[in-house]
């Protein structure tokens, strides 16, 4: 599916993104409204959330930024010494789409010295920040010895990534919008969130999209990936009705893993195309 | 009117009401009419081309346990990249129409713009599928020379309307095509990419409007098809692979077409054979309606 290449191309112009933004732009004093709603994932929703894994004997990947890491050190040693994953997830939860592939691996060295500063390791999976990468990103990934990637929002099934038409080591584990908790549940008035300001989803609602998802992944024999969020997914109510989401997953013959250990399996079983077989 | 007496429309042997399920192949095309900058943002165009690779066999696997023929609007300029797909959806008997080439606005095109891409469409279509397409839904919306030009290039039926729950023949101001387009009228009540599509950038939907329930639209639905079939009139619902055919939607079709094909009294068709049987019996409805096209006619100008 990904290497593919587009139809047409046609011009674009987009401005570039500043990239200038530290603790005091981010607003935790000057906007404590906003800063706070984001601060509840690390202040109270990772831990809701690692207790909820814990008591289901299930590992998680948590893909973190930097710059969270660095203001919440705590919670990375939590959730390495829980026996969870941590991904790479941009220094700011920059939009990589926005940026030249040095930008790219600027961000990227900054973020693995912070991860091996606290936790004495670095990621292998990475998952792109707010959306699109640049087609650039895959190379870039494979070239610093990434294991996966975890940015498509179209597929079921992991797959290799084809750089420059040469099938390569970096495997892409896609997920989908309707498998993320932020488009049904992030909400803000200011600034705006979503843009035309839709009210929150029902709870019940969606954690029945979910399942029914789940459902078909299972009957399909695809890779259920479910992307969350602390800040939303860790409050107490969507807590428990993930429980239950993740019970009714656990009545099912279904292997749990981290995003290492599927792009592992896959490396280690799917041989690429053309390659020397199984 | 009072709902169950509406008889007056006459379906195939004494049916009540009539079924036709459409479908909307545009896999990373309905993300490239959006922005083009979508040829540069790869995650974004994967939602539409696991639409394509992933959802389109999901969605014929589906129609074909039902039985249930289908009517696949393709664009062309997707028949030779997902050739595959589009042979398959012949194979299974489903009836090919034409989307157009896929990113031409025909609202904002040229008379000879549209002719070309009409003509283009049809001859790509035809290479792959071996016959011409007869129908034709194109993305948005059409200008009043379409109907005239749909009939010079080989079109004889389209679904394109949203304002009647039968079909209806459709005309130009100029008069050009009156009693030769069949237009098969659609709804956004039954339209799934609506529900169920999103994307951050670019926006989809633009308001960033949360993923539909599914449970919810599937009983929307029924509901839809219960009351149709008791006004007795025409149930259009249009799909797109992308949408439906995630491995969790694609239950929700099932479900429907049990319920569809669970009663004996509906007649299940495609564009072509909607068309020949409207054209085989049916008068009166028309688009415009008379006292539109009388004002419009006062206010064009005589060149016309």
């Amino acid at each position: 599916m990904a290497e593919r290449r587009p139809l047409r191309r046609l011009g674009v112009v987009r401005p570039r993104r500043s990239l200038r933004l530290d603790g005091d732009d981010l607003g935790a004093l000057a906007r404590p409204a906003l800063f706070s709603l984001g601060a509840y994932g690390p202040e109270r929703g990772v831990a809701n959330l690692l207790s909820l894994l814990r008591g289901h004997g299930i590992t998680a990947t948590f893909f973190v930024p930097g710059w969270i890491a660095e203001q919440w050190s705590d919670c990375v040693t939590d959730v390495v010494d829980g026996g969870h994953e941590l991904g790479h997830h941009g220094y700011l939860h920059e939009l990589y789409f926005d940026l030249s592939l040095e930008e790219q691996e600027e961000i990227i060295a900054k973020s693995q010295g912070i991860f091996q500063k606290l936790a004495g390791i670095e990621a292998v999976g990475y998952r792109s920040p707010s959306g699109d990468f640049s087609e650039g990103t895959p190379g870039l990934l494979d070239r610093l010895g990434f294991s996966y990637s975890s940015s498509m929002r179209g597929g079921d099934l992991p797959y290799r990534w084809t750089v420059d038409g040469r099938v390569t080591d970096l495997i892409e584990i896609p997920s989908k919008w309707e498998l993320d908790d932020f488009p049904q549940f992030g909400y803000h008035d200011d600034p705006v969130t979503p843009s035309g300001q839709d009210r929150l989803s029902p709870l019940r609602a969606t954690f029945d999209n979910w399942r029914r998802e789940f459902d078909g992944h299972y009957r399909f024999g695809l890779c259920y990936v479910l992307m969350l969020h602390p800040q939303l997914i860790g409050k107490p109510a969507k807590v428990k009705l993930l429980g239950e989401l993740l019970d009714h997953i656990r009545a099912h013959d279904v292997w749990f893993a981290t995003g290492r250990e599927i792009a592992d399996w896959y490396r280690s079983t799917v041989a690429p195309p053309g390659g020397g077989g199984r | 009117m009072t709902p169950g007496e509406a008889a007056e429309i006459r379906w195939p042997d004494r049916a009540k009401a009539a079924v036709v399920i459409t479908v909307e192949f545009d896999a990373e095309l309905f993300w490239l009419r959006l922005d083009p900058s979508v040829n540069e943002r790869p995650s974004t165009r994967s939602i539409g081309e696991a639409g394509a690779l992933r959802g389109a066999p999901r969605l014929l696997g589906a129609l074909g346990a039902a039985k249930v023929p289908s009517t696949w609007f393709v664009c062309s300029d997707l028949v030779e990249r997902y050739r595959e797909v589009v042979e398959a959806v012949a194979a299974d008997g489903h009836c090919i129409a034409s989307r157009g080439p896929g990113l031409v606005d025909f609202a904002a095109s040229t008379p000879s713009e549209q002719r070309e891409a009409l003509e283009s469409s049809r001859e790509r279509l035809q290479g792959v599928v071996g016959t011409a397409p007869t129908g034709f839904r194109p993305p948005g919306d059409i200008t009043e020379q379409t109907i005239g030009l749909l009939l010079e290039t080989g079109h004889r039926w389209s679904s394109i309307t949203r304002g009647d729950d039968r079909p209806l023949f459709l005309s130009g101001a100029d008069g050009r095509g009156r009693d030769a387009i069949v237009d098969i009228p659609r709804s956004w009540d039954l339209d799934d990419a609506s529900r169920f599509l999103f994307n951050y950038g670019p926006p989809y939907p633009r308001g960033q409007g949360r993923i539909a329930p599914y449970r919810a639209v599937l009983e929307d639905w029924i509901a839809e098809f219960e009351a149709v079939v008791e006004f007795g009139r025409c149930f259009v619902l249009t799909l797109e692979p992308q949408s439906i055919g995630s491995a969790g939607r694609v239950g929700l079709l099932e479900e429907l077409l049990d319920h569809i094909t669970a009663r004996t009294d509906i007649w299940i068709t495609t564009g072509e054979g909607m068309d020949e049987w409207w054209r085989s019996t049916a008068a009166g409805a028309e688009w415009p309606p008379e006292g539109i096209r009388r004002r419009e006619r006062r206010r064009l100008p005589s060149t016309i």
